[in-house]
């Protein structure tokens, strides 16, 4: 068999990856970085995400996630959210995003 | 009348208008090919309808603005006036503008626009009159109990220091806010920089405002940001009242639509289908003898004995004849011809000539072919890719035509027809072809084969979908058809369809579509796997076959090839990715299933086939959750679920992991 169907056959079953935590101060300053680790998470099959932290959000970083979960939904990658503070909640309410991040109802305790 | 009320009328309204508007189209680019005058008659009282119509339901700047249409229609109508191109342009504009006021209506967003005051102004100029009355009147309004607020952030506004969701949050303190994001400019999130700013937003505002106020929030964003704010018409209503107006009478039409619901695009389908009479009286009439059968089962109630017993045979095989027409009849309701998609391409195929400086020739055929309602509506806009594409690639330019001895017009042929279960849709171009040196030249440098050498001329036609081969540097009239082939490949497969390319160099190319009649109903071969069954989409099997153990064999780093007719193929074991107890492990015992998707293919592991039948394609995530490798589930005759094999999503999957 040839060296390059050996390499197709890749990575079979991937371990779950760590989950995208977001920062405290989710805001214009953090995107970048923010990004990096979403794209990251995209190559896995599935990926969770840590909203429970944030204290500070901005457009950007709610038009981020936006952009993640919709990708995600386009190539059937399953994001499941381990919590979301009431500041993502509210902030993601008021820009109308939030039946499209599906945040959890509840901050879990 | 409650508003409620109105609104189911509106929505009526609103339909019936943009099929005026399609007429006035066709009949303006039929005008402007010398067309009988008797057509302006045609447009004129298509206009009047729309005018009328739009007082009555509650649109005001609509009705003032198709009255200046109107009014210059009057005029070439009476002889007053000569209809040339100028002002067939200046109506086809007219029209345009006249759809996004409808689609607007539709979104419950303010009518008027820029271009619909410039256009305005235009139209009254070409009537000799200044400013019309109506735009002064509607700048009178400062105060409203409803606003819609049209805010569109500048991409450079967040790094200005602006936040879009302080100045929503700001709004919101001024009452009752509705908001909904608009994304259609946002890009995926590997083309997207996070630091600028591509939504959005289309609000609401509830509670008796100033226009002062509202302006006041965006004092600070002025010249960072697209603004508009008007008062609210009644048409706010629509969307809660046309839910109610219009049901959804097909339960097969939730299943397909509900999976396949597009974001963002969602809000310029119609969720109504308008149906003929004759398909109704079909469907009572149907009705009516299951009726009959039923009553006649009915008396069987009481016992059978053996005298009645072909009786019961006879009722129970009318009752299966009338369950199958009845679910025809009823797929048929979501059957529409396809010529609502194939009558915008004259007007589009006459502006892309033109602005390229090549005459082309359309030929629409097989209009009334009908298909579903929902591949309707998604294979509109592949189309439009490769029908651009076939003019801007495809066609040569008149003297180059001269020159290899064709006739100066290039001729784009649309043609759609039934095959078998499918329905096909052609697109032909009579122009040079793919070019495959140029194909090759570029498939090489971008490191998609290593040389062009040994391949078919099919298979190097093939390349054009490679995702890597799509890129904006692949404009140039030589170098074949590159522009977002992908796309269209992958937006025909989400329909469970598939596109093929034939070309002659020097005579031309053809694209073929190859659909589904319906997305709700599905051919499919069923499988075992262990204790469960699945279901593959028939369009995707390329063969069946059993292999000896040897042939399949495991590579380094995981994962397990076998040898298909000349070709590696990765094989994937259906029960491993689905978690099946109890399946064959052994690969001598089980079966590989070929399947091709996206122009991958990949060999499905199973226990068995079990026998090829149709399924009624119910919704996962509508019913449970999305699950990656699935598209849907269905009800086998013995009531147990089997679940619907998403053969693309298989591939993508595989292709990733070969990209790990």
């Amino acid at each position: 068999m040839g060296k390059s169907s050996d390499k197709a056959a890749g990575k079979a079953a991937e371990a779950p990856v760590q989950p995208v935590v977001l920062p405290a101060d989710c805001r214009l300053a953090e995107v970048s970085a923010l990004r990096g680790q979403l794209l990251d998470a995209l190559k896995a099959p599935s990926s969770e995400l840590d909203g429970a932290g944030v204290e500070r959000v901005d457009g950007t970083a709610v038009q981020l996630l936006v952009a993640f979960c919709r990708d995600a939904k386009k190539h059937q990658h399953a994001v499941r959210w381990l919590g979301a503070s009431d500041a993502l909640r509210e902030a993601a309410a008021l820009l109308g995003v939030d039946r499209m991040l599906d945040l959890p109802a509840v901050r879990p305790a | 009348m409650s508003n409620g009320g109105l609104a189911q009328f509106q929505q009526v309204f609103i339909e019936e208008s943009l099929e005026g508007l399609d007429m006035m189209e066709s009949s303006l680019l039929a005008l402007d090919e010398g067309g009988d005058a008797e057509l302006v008659h045609g447009i004129f009282r298509a206009a009047h309808s729309i005018k009328g119509g739009a007082a009555t339901f509650g649109f005001p700047e609509m009705s003032s603005f198709t009255h200046e249409a109107e009014s210059l229609l009057d005029e070439v109508r009476s002889g007053k006036r000569q209809i040339d191109s100028a002002i067939v342009e200046l109506l086809l504009r007219t029209v345009d503008c006249l759809r996004s006021m409808f689609a607007r209506a539709q979104a419950g967003q303010p009518l008027n626009d820029e271009v619909a005051d410039g256009l305005r102004r235009e139209l009254a100029a070409a009537m000799g009159r200044g400013e019309p009355a109506a735009a002064q009147a509607r700048r009178a309004l400062d105060q409203a109990d409803a606003w819609t607020i049209g805010f569109r952030p500048h991409p450079g506004m967040p790094a200005g220091g602006n936040d879009p969701l302080r100045l929503i949050r700001e709004l919101g303190e001024l009452g009752r806010l509705d908001v909904s994001a608009e994304l259609d400019r946002l890009p995926a999130l590997d083309a997207l920089d996070p630091t600028e700013c591509h939504i959005g937003w289309a609000l609401q505002l509830h509670g008796p405002v100033k226009r002062d106020a509202i302006t006041a929030v965006f004092d600070w964003v002025e010249g960072e940001c697209d603004l508009s704010i008007e008062p609210v018409h009644g048409v706010s209503q629509a969307p809660q009242a046309a839910p109610a107006a219009t049901p959804k009478a097909v339960p097969a039409a939730a299943a397909a639509d509900a999976p396949r619901a597009a974001a963002g695009a969602a809000s310029a389908e119609s969720g109504s289908v308008r149906v003929s009479t004759d398909k109704i009286d079909g469907l009572i009439n149907l009705v009516g003898e299951l009726v009959i059968t039923q009553s006649m089962l009915d008396t069987f109630r009481e016992g059978v004995d053996a005298s009645r017993l072909a009786m019961l045979e006879q009722g129970l095989a009318q009752l299966a004849r009338h369950t199958r027409e009845l679910q025809e009849s009823v797929m048929g309701i979501r059957m529409l011809p396809i010529a609502s998609v194939f009558n915008r391409f004259p007007r589009m195929v006459r502006d892309i000539s033109q602005k390229l400086g090549k005459q082309v020739k359309l030929e629409l055929v097989g209009e009334q072919t009908e298909l579903d309602k929902t591949v309707l509506e998604k294979i509109g806009d592949p189309l439009v890719h490769l029908v651009r594409n076939a003019i801007d690639h495809g066609l040569e330019t008149p003297e180059k035509r001269a020159a290899n001895g064709k006739s100066d017009t290039g001729t784009l042929t649309l043609e759609a027809f039934h095959r078998g279960g499918s329905i096909v849709v052609e697109v032909l171009d009579d122009g040079a072809g793919l070019n495959r040196d140029a194909i090759v030249a570029k498939a090489v440098e971008r490191g998609l084969i290593p040389s062009g050498e040994g391949l078919s001329d099919e298979a190097v036609a093939d390349l054009i979908f490679q995702p890597g081969f799509s890129t904006a540097s692949v404009t140039t009239d030589l170098s074949g058809r590159g522009v977002g082939m992908d796309v269209v490949r992958r937006n025909v497969a989400d329909l469970g369809g598939t596109v093929v390319v034939r070309s002659v160099a020097g005579k031309g190319s053809t694209f073929t579509i190859t659909l589904p009649l319906t997305l709700a109903i599905i051919e499919g071969l069923t499988t075992a796997v262990g204790e469960e069954s699945y279901i593959v989409p028939l369009v995707s099997i390329v063969e069946s076959v059993q292999v000896k153990a040897d042939a399949v064999r495991g590579v380094v780093g995981g994962g397990e090839l076998f040898r298909f007719r000349g070709e590696y193929l990765p094989v994937i074991r259906l029960h491993e990715v689905f978690g099946c107890a109890g399946a064959v492990r052994d690969v001598a015992e089980g079966l590989i299933v070929v399947v091709e998707a996206e122009g991958g293919r990949v060999g499905l592991f199973v226990d068995r086939l079990v026998g090829q039948q149709q399924a009624v394609v119910k919704s996962l995530e509508a019913n449970y959750r999305r699950v990656q490798g699935v598209s849907g589930a269905t009800i086998l005759a013995d009531g147990s679920v089997a679940l619907i094999v998403d053969v693309a999503g298989l591939v993508r999957l595989q292709s990733r992991r070969k990209a790990a």
